[in-house]
């Protein structure tokens, strides 16, 4: 099994052109969409994607299925990472439906989810659409007021329909209302401003 | 018909493995993929994962070293076993192997030490350390092809199924020079598993005076050996990337080779250090 210097140079320069490669590849952004409503309890981003070892494990335990693997919409270093999408199921975490904490959390095995206190959490902030809310077109709906359960993040404006204010700052990012949002296509999206992310402590 | 029997087994035994990890989280037996799993309170982390995990955020959690060290000691005993049994892509792109293995003799070149793999290695582990950028996530077959399975089974979305697509052309593209060239070349968590695998049970074992190949220059198990092993010639690194596979058993003229549980020279030494 020897190895000669030529034979180790040139899987040394093989190796650095893999290398270069991977570094090419890291930078290549699909999407503009940098970055993605993670799961209650996520570290910060930079250490969420070296900690994240893609298993799955959060979305398979997910009692509402509101946890899907990012694909291709996803920066190519986040693709297999775990995203709450809302319009499959909203994260019952804040709502404490889920068990005692939340469950993706507790069982992620590397510490990429922090099981935190609801208090804690937040995901992302619901983004409001008036032109497309069924209450802003005279129907009567207030089904995201109904269903938010988080006091004073959406409050309802007294006006004939009533119409629903959000307030970004309360929200908590769990999607709920953007779930049960009856307007085709939906008045409601969740996105990852404003998330607050669990610290790192490695 | 040997062979035939063989192949049916692991056709049996890689889709049990595959109903195995899609219905388990159904039934809350087992969550996770190749990467990780957990059942009843007990992990298990992929060694190649560890590593990533350590180069990526320089730091070693209490965490990750027992589930990391609990997959580590399978390994050690078993070896490429999974890539021969368990991955489903061994399986399914199993075939394009089928088409070029007869189509080269590889006999040129002498021994084949299959160092490129080395390279690669080190290219992945370099980019975690350097900018944490973790490659194989992205195309490792099995983890891709396990993630592509529950993402459907569980929350219906379509989207790292392109991703398996892509893949499986790549693979085949790749196929074409030796066979599972993925497998035997270039995938990370392969040269992790067989450098680890020191224990290797189940290995193959030839038997000098039956095989024919010294004269007849049969070197039917070189050729089938999805690995590259020359088996004939292999020393204990060589045949530490066996995947236990069996197709060198099974396509012998000569039925030199015998499957050994336990490498005997192993036990041998092992008794003397203790005696």
């Amino acid at each position: 099994m020897g190895i000669t210097r030529r034979e180790f140079l040139e899987l040394l320069a093989g190796g650095a052109v893999a290398l270069g490669g991977l570094r090419l590849l890291s930078l290549i952004s699909t999407h503009a969409q940098a970055d993605l409503v993670r799961p209650p309890g996520a570290v910060e981003e930079a250490y969420f994607k070296r900690l994240c070892v893609r298993c799955g494990i959060c979305l398979e335990v997910c009692p509402t299925k509101a946890i899907v693997l990012a694909g291709l919409e996803a920066h190519v270093e986040a693709i297999g990472t775990p995203r709450i999408e809302p319009t499959v199921g909203p994260c019952e975490f804040y709502r404490g439906r889920c068990e005692t904490g939340a469950r993706c959390a507790g069982f992620c095995p590397t510490g990429a989810l922090q099981p935190l206190s609801k208090e804690e959490v937040k995901m992302g902030t619901a983004e409001f659409s008036s032109h497309r809310c069924l209450a802003y077109m005279g129907k009567e709906c207030i089904v995201c007021k109904e269903t938010c359960p988080v006091p004073g993040a959406i409050t309802v404006i007294s006006d004939l329909p009533p119409k629903p204010d959000f307030h970004g700052e309360k929200c908590v990012g769990c999607g709920i209302c953007v779930y049960h949002c009856p307007a085709e296509p939906k008045a409601l999206t969740l996105g990852p401003e404003g998330a607050r992310r669990a610290r790192w402590l490695g | 018909m040997r062979v035939g029997r063989i192949e049916i087994l692991r056709a049996v035994t890689t889709s049990l493995f595959i109903l195995f990890f899609a219905a388990a989280p159904i039934l809350g037996i087992m969550y996770g993929t190749s990467c990780a799993l957990t059942f009843g309170g007990f992990s298990l982390i992929s060694p190649l994962e560890l590593i990533l995990l350590i180069t990526g955020t320089k730091t070693v959690l209490l965490t990750w070293l027992i589930p990391g060290l609990a997959a580590i000691l399978i390994v050690v005993f078993f070896g490429r076993f999974f890539c021969g049994w368990i991955c489903p892509v061994g399986i399914l792109f199993g075939y394009s192997h089928v088409i070029t293995q007869g189509r080269k003799p590889r006999l040129a070149g002498g021994l084949w030490k299959n160092r490129e793999r080395y390279a690669v290695l080190f290219a992945v582990l370099s980019a975690s350390l350097l900018f944490g950028f973790a490659a194989p996530y992205l195309f490792s077959p099995p983890g891709v092809v396990y993630r592509a399975i529950i993402s459907f089974t569980l929350s219906r979305v379509i989207g790292t199924e392109l991703m398996v697509l892509l893949l499986f052309f790549i693979l085949d593209l790749l196929a074409l020079q030796y066979g599972r060239t993925w497998c035997n070349t270039l995938c990370p968590l392969g040269t992790v598993i067989s450098s680890l695998g020191l224990v290797n049970l189940f290995r193959p074992e030839v038997d000098r005076e039956a095989c024919v190949g010294s004269d007849s220059r049969c070197l039917n198990c070189w050729r089938v050996c999805p690995m590259r092993i020359p088996v004939t010639k292999a020393d204990r690194w060589a045949m530490m990337a066996c995947s236990k596979c069996l197709k060198c058993w099974a396509n012998c003229p000569a039925n030199a080779i015998r499957i050994e549980v336990i490498d005997r020279s192993l036990l041998r030494r092992a008794e003397g250090s203790i005696l």
